[in-house]
């Protein structure tokens, strides 16, 4: 099929590789491939938010039928980590230990048991013996900086390069940068706004709760297998932690059950790793659901202080972001995340003559924080985006209209773009794809904006509000993120794939192959995919920081390249003229004096001329990060009597360059808006009074169910990212932006009542009615 | 303790625990397409059918299916080939961990209600959660699975 | 404790035996709360196989088996006639249709639970409980009783004489538990009504009544914001459920008094 685009396999909906596999169940996940003889690995884990360990006995648990090994922090190696699955170096304080004398969240493991059978290893969790040394926890975050209770007092930890890391002072990390004389600007603004705003922790509940297993093959070396979003993270954090040899590891992600961040920390792998290491059987372990929400992370809760400056006209003239941020009991992407909160929302409104942007990461003994889709991008938008519509109710401006004329447009560029990157300094870049004009006109279009105004009384008591917000992301992470992937001819034609990059049900690995197809001209059902293996495919930093499509798809693209070429090559020498003179068209090399297919090249350069094996790797290294953006508009319905909002309509329209496979775009988006619409309404982690967790199973945590959500309508627009490999920039995460504003702008909208603190429950909008 | 039950058209007899989930002895018997999300009947992805109607597997006791018909996305082939085909055709379907028990869910959704509109469908599947789609289409591919089926 | 017995009684009468003098043996009903529980326990005396499903009207009367599923309550043409549809109506959306596949009106109402919508309905509708040993008795009696005597609920009768009857209640995600519930029924020129999750149990606000005999409904919400207990807990505070209630009360009985 030949298209307007010239393109045949990208732009295309074709279904997802695995997808038959999965609906009918086939055993696809780490629980369902683990060896059957596996031991189970189970944590006994803190009851105390923060406590030092004075003893541990294990005796009567070791007693206990079925049980083979126990584990307390004296019996393995203590070398300081982080459990982030971030590049090397990470830039995240290396402050745990595969187990330490000090718990610092309920929850946190305290000693580590392996049993024949899950069940004997919770009896035998239950019968180990701690004792603890109750110490008074910090659970407050505005009050962590300097207080008396240190998290991290001991002196193995450490920051890999300088991020403002000092545990005396409970803080993980620091960062401020400015452009212009912020307080100098703002000073001579007509209108000033200072507003504070909180975010929450937000729990990711992938269907698939964290699973991992590990095994001896038989060359001694130690076998991964693990639901996690990073193998080559994991692999090399882990022979750090254990002491051991990158070589002597190998992790294999198979089918993943959701990851959306929450498996881009490494959590049963170690754990599995001393039992196997320590019996050498095969072991395995299964986190409960309760465990998931006990001892996995959080999204960083955050305080965000807004100032912004501007003019009477709607010129905005300076944008000042103070954040303060929580990261739980470890540093893990304490310095990112909070980074991302200003690096990916700041640049969207260019054209202020001074932005600012600061504060600090503090430990607090809570589960800590983690990469959660958005990577603070969330955040930064809900302060900003709310604070713009408060903008906009001051100066008596559409927020439309005080959008339209501050954000960013194609060829332009943004100071922060070269100042922030992700724990470091970013790279120049000059925006060369920025559809915002046509996502805010489509989308107000769609929404009824013109049509239905801000607000209409629906019923007595009864008010519909319109609100929205625009987002921006990144696509990658320049000059750290880096992919490859390698092509394999076989005989007959078909090709293996060979690729580190991870799929989480992101539909990824079929995306890479119609890019690995279109590139050589074939179906992409002859592409057999094989990814995410550290032994068997090349290296991938893996699946975050929206890279997959953006840096992995150039990798394919250029290993597809290579391949072209040398089948170019093996072509004309079998027709017997020069490769200048030839042509492969994906189905056949043709010469001046006839053609060979590709299947019987393929076969011959196997087994009967010339024989050798075509293989070739493509590698990329991410050099900008191009923006994704969106206009998202929603429309709730606001009981003034009960405060209660109903999501009625929501609208997002993203420029994500061009859509690899639309279908698989469209559900990228529509994921990402209904985990920002929980994050919106309903979805909070909360804690007792000591720290405990009040939020720890799915009937105290509520995520969407389909009648919460009923209406959710996105669209991409046609959009070409020259940076990108066939013009796509990314999509995973930038739809999960925008729901938290826009809906606080449309219950706004709707009764007044601004909410500046998420999420935007029923009680807290009754409580900010006006009157 | 021993029980005897018809597990997708076939009797199987099994030593399970008094205690046990009949989504554990499930799974321990190698029928791993019912998956654990939850673990409290909140999440939907160990539904099973229990003579013909839907239930959680993780709060039904393993004893109670003696005597009685299981019926897993296994014993469901078709409806899974099917509804499998409209939900990739739709993109709807991600990880896939809830695709199991939605097959299972909305097979038993087609032999309760004829032609359900979009919130009937909403309403009859309520407990299976999905965490990577915005359900909106997984709402096309099953309404587009229920027209082709009937 | 490990569950060491699973056993499958016939009848009442056998189950009830089997409970008796035994602190160690549980009742299972729908069993939703197994995982959660089966710790407690040592024995299980499931209820499947004990004749409790039945559903009929008798002497003007509908009398639900405790076995009676809480899909039943919504499929059943015979309950779905009664009461202007209440029973199928206040549980439709808890978790989905798995769940109420399973859980039980018996359970459900012999569990006590402060959350139940059920319970909150049968409240308002002036059901009795039917029990194995102590027999007959109000419902308001039976959610007053201590919940240690051992003893097996067989029956729930509910009056079919209610005219009208409405519905309310309050959730965050759709499935979750009420933050508050509320049911209204009119029988007569006498109006019931009930609020439960306030966090506590189900009960009857009786000043709320009196308000609304006097076709008083914004009387009946402010006399039962008044009146009733509210707690805070994870899903509200209690400042915020009696401003609710009052709202909730109000349009709960405009409907029955319409
Ligand atoms: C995930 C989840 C969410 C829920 N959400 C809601 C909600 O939002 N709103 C709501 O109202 N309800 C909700 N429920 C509760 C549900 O509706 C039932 O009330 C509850 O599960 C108990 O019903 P069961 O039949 O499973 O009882 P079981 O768990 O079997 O029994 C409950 C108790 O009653 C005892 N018992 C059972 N039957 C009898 C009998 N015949 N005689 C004497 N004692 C007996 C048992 O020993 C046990 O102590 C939810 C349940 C679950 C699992
Ligand atoms: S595992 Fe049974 S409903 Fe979630
Ligand atoms: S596809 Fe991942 S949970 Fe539904």
């Amino acid at each position: 099929m030949k298209r307007d685009d010239g393109l045949r396999e990208v732009g295309r909906s074709l279904p997802k590789i695995d997808a038959l596999g999965l609906v009918r169940g086939t055993p696809a996940y780490t629980d369902d491939l683990a060896p059957r003889e596996s031991l189970c690995v189970v944590a006994v884990r803190s009851p105390h938010a923060h406590a030092r360990i004075l003893s541990v006995d294990t005796a009567a648990a070791l007693a206990m039928p079925g049980v083979l090994a126990a584990f307390t922090w004296r019996d393995v190696p203590r070398v300081a980590v982080t459990r982030a699955g971030q590049g090397h170096p990470e830039p995240s304080p290396r402050d745990r230990f595969i187990l330490d004398e000090y718990v610092r969240h309920v929850g946190d493991e305290a000693a580590i048991v392996a049993a024949e059978t899950e069940e004997q290893a919770r009896e035998a969790a239950r019968a180990v013996r701690v004792e603890y040394e109750v110490l008074p926890a910090v659970l407050d975050f505005e009050a962590a900086l300097d207080n008396p209770v240190v998290l991290h007092p001991e002196p193995e930890i450490h920051e890999n390069f300088p991020i403002g890391f000092e545990p005396r002072r409970n803080v993980a990390s620091a960062y401020s940068m400015h452009v212009g004389d912020v307080d100098a600007v703002v000073a001579g603004s007509e209108v000033v706004l200072r507003r504070r705003y909180y975010t929450q922790a937000q729990q990711h509940v992938a269907l698939e709760p964290h699973c991992a297993c590990t095994w001896l093959d038989v060359h001694g070396r130690l076998n991964v297998m693990s639901s996690t979003q990073t193998p080559w993270h994991v692999r090399r954090i882990m022979a750090r932690a254990l002491e051991r040899e990158v070589k002597e590891i190998r992790v294999v992600k198979p089918r993943i059950g959701g990851g959306f961040g929450g498996k881009q920390m490494l959590h049963g792998e170690l754990y599995c790793a001393l039992a196997t290491l320590r019996t050498g059987r095969p072991a395995k372990m299964v986190y409960t659901r309760r465990e998931v929400f006990e001892a996995t992370n959080t999204r960083h809760p955050m305080r965000l202080d807004v100032t912004l400056g501007a003019d009477r006209d709607g010129t905005l003239r300076a944008i000042d972001l103070e954040v303060l941020s929580d990261t739980g009991a470890y540093g893990e992407h304490a310095l990112t995340v909070f980074m991302v909160a200003g690096a990916k929302t700041l640049p969207l409104y260019n054209k202020v003559e001074a932005v600012r942007f600061g504060g600090r990461t503090v430990y607090t003994n809570r589960v800590p924080g983690g990469a959660y889709r958005g990577y603070g991008a969330i955040q930064g938008n809900f302060a900003l985006e709310s604070a713009l519509d408060e903008l906009a109710g001051e100066l008596g401006l559409d927020p439309i209209v005080l959008r339209e004329k501050n954000m960013i447009a194609e060829g332009e560029t943004s100071p922060i773009f070269a100042i922030m990157g992700e724990g470091t300094e970013g790279v120049e870049m000059i925006v060369e794809s920025c559809k915002l004009p046509e996502c805010i006109r489509r989308g107000r279009e769609l929404i009824g904006w013109d049509a239905k105004g801000p607000r209409r009384e629906v019923a007595p008591g009864v008010f519909r509000g319109l609100g929205m917000a625009l987002a921006m992301q990144g696509s990658g992470i320049p000059t750290i993120d880096m992919a490859a992937a390698t092509l394999k001819l076989n005989d007959f034609g078909s090709f293996n794939l060979l690729i580190g990059a991870t799929d989480l049900g992101t539909g990824s690995d079929t995306i890479l192959a119609q890019i690995a197809a279109e590139t050589l001209g074939v179906p992409t059902g002859d592409i057999i995919v094989y990814a995410s293996d550290t032994d068997r495919t090349p290296f991938d930093t893996g699946a975050y920081a929206s890279s997959t499509t953006y840096v992995s798809g150039h990798a394919v693209r250029e290993a597809a390249l290579k391949m072209r070429a040398e089948i170019l090559v093996e072509g004309a020498r079998s027709l017997g003229c020069e490769p200048a003179r030839a042509a492969f068209d994906g189905s056949e090399v043709r010469g001046p004096d006839g053609a060979i297919t590709l299947r019987d090249l393929s076969a011959k350069l196997l087994y009967n001329e010339h024989q050798k094996q075509l293989m070739t790797t493509g590698s990329h290294l991410c050099e900008k990060s191009p923006p994704p953006y969106m206009a998202a508009f929603a429309e709730v319905e606001v009981d003034a009597a009960t405060g209660e909002v109903t999501l009625v309509d929501y609208v997002a329209v993203v420029d994500c360059g061009q859509a690899i496979n639309p279908n698989l775009a469209l559900v990228q988006v529509e994921g990402g808006l209904a985990q920002g619409i929980g994050m919106a309404l309903w979805e909070e982690v909360v804690y007792g009074p000591q720290g405990h967790l009040r939020t720890r199973d799915l009937m105290s945590y509520k995520i969407p169910g389909r009648e919460d959500i009923p209406s959710i309508r996105a669209e991409l627009v046609a959009s070409h990212e020259p940076s990108g490999p066939y013009g796509a920039k990314s999509v995973g995460e930038i739809g999960i932006d925008t729901p938290p504003a826009a809906i606080a702008n449309a219950v706004a909208a709707a009764v007044g009542a601004r909410v500046r603190e998420l999420p935007v429950t029923p009680e807290k909008v009754l409580g900010a009615l006006p009157g | 303790m021993n029980i005897s039950l018809v597990l997708n058209g076939r009797r199987a007899d099994w030593d399970v625990e008094p205690g046990e989930a009949l989504l554990d002895a499930l799974r321990r018997h190698g029928v791993l397409s019912v998956k654990r999300g939850c673990d409290t009947a909140s999440c939907g992805t160990c539904t099973v059918l229990l003579d013909g109607a839907p239930v959680p597997s993780c709060a039904v006791p393993a004893p109670r299916a003696d005597g009685r018909e299981v019926t897993t996305v296994e014993g469901l082939p078709e409806a899974a080939a099917h509804l499998g085909a409209c939900l990739a055709a739709e993109g709807a379907d991600q990880c896939g961990f809830c695709a199991p028990g939605l097959v299972v869910a909305v097979v038993a959704m087609s032999r309760e209600l004829d032609d359900p509109d979009d919130e009937a469908i909403n309403h009859y599947l309520a407990g299976n959660l999905c965490r990577c789609g915005g359900y909106v289409s997984q709402t096309r591919a099953i309404r587009r699975y229920l027209q082709e089926a009937r | 404790m490990a569950v060491k017995a699973y056993l499958r009684p016939k009848s009442a009468a056998e189950a009830l035996s089997l409970i008796e003098g035994d602190e160690r043996a549980a009742l299972i009903g729908g069993g939703a709360y197994l995982r959660l529980a089966s710790r407690g326990y040592e024995t299980a005396v499931d209820l499947c196989d004990a004749g409790l499903d039945q559903v009929r009207v008798e002497d003007g009367a509908l009398r639900l088996g405790a076995m009676v599923t809480y899909r039943r309550l919504e499929t059943d043409v015979v309950v779905r006639d009664c009461c202007g549809g209440l029973l199928g109506r206040c549980v439709q959306n808890i978790v989905g249709v798995q769940v109420r596949n399973i859980v039980t009106v018996g359970g459900t109402v012999a569990g006590r639970y402060a959350f139940a919508n059920l319970t909150t309905a049968l409240l308002a509708l002036g059901a009795d409980v039917v029990l194995e040993r102590g027999g007959r008795k109000p419902l308001e009696h039976f959610l007053a009783d201590k919940a240690t005597a051992r003893d097996v609920l067989v029956e729930v009768v509910v009056p079919t004489t209610a005219a009208r009857c409405a519905w309310r209640d309050l959730t965050r995600v759709r499935t979750d538990f009420a933050v508050l519930n509320v049911a209204a029924v009119g029988d007569g020129g006498a109006v019931r009504v009930a609020v439960g999750a306030r966090p506590g149990a189900a009960r009857l606000a009786r000043g709320a009544m009196q308000a609304a005999a006097a076709g008083d409904a914004r009387g009946a919400g402010a006399a039962a914001a008044a009146e009733l207990d509210f707690g805070d807990d994870l899903r509200a505070s209690a400042d915020y459920r009696r401003r609710v209630c009052a709202a909730l009360v109000t349009r709960a009985v405009e409907e029955v008094l319409a």
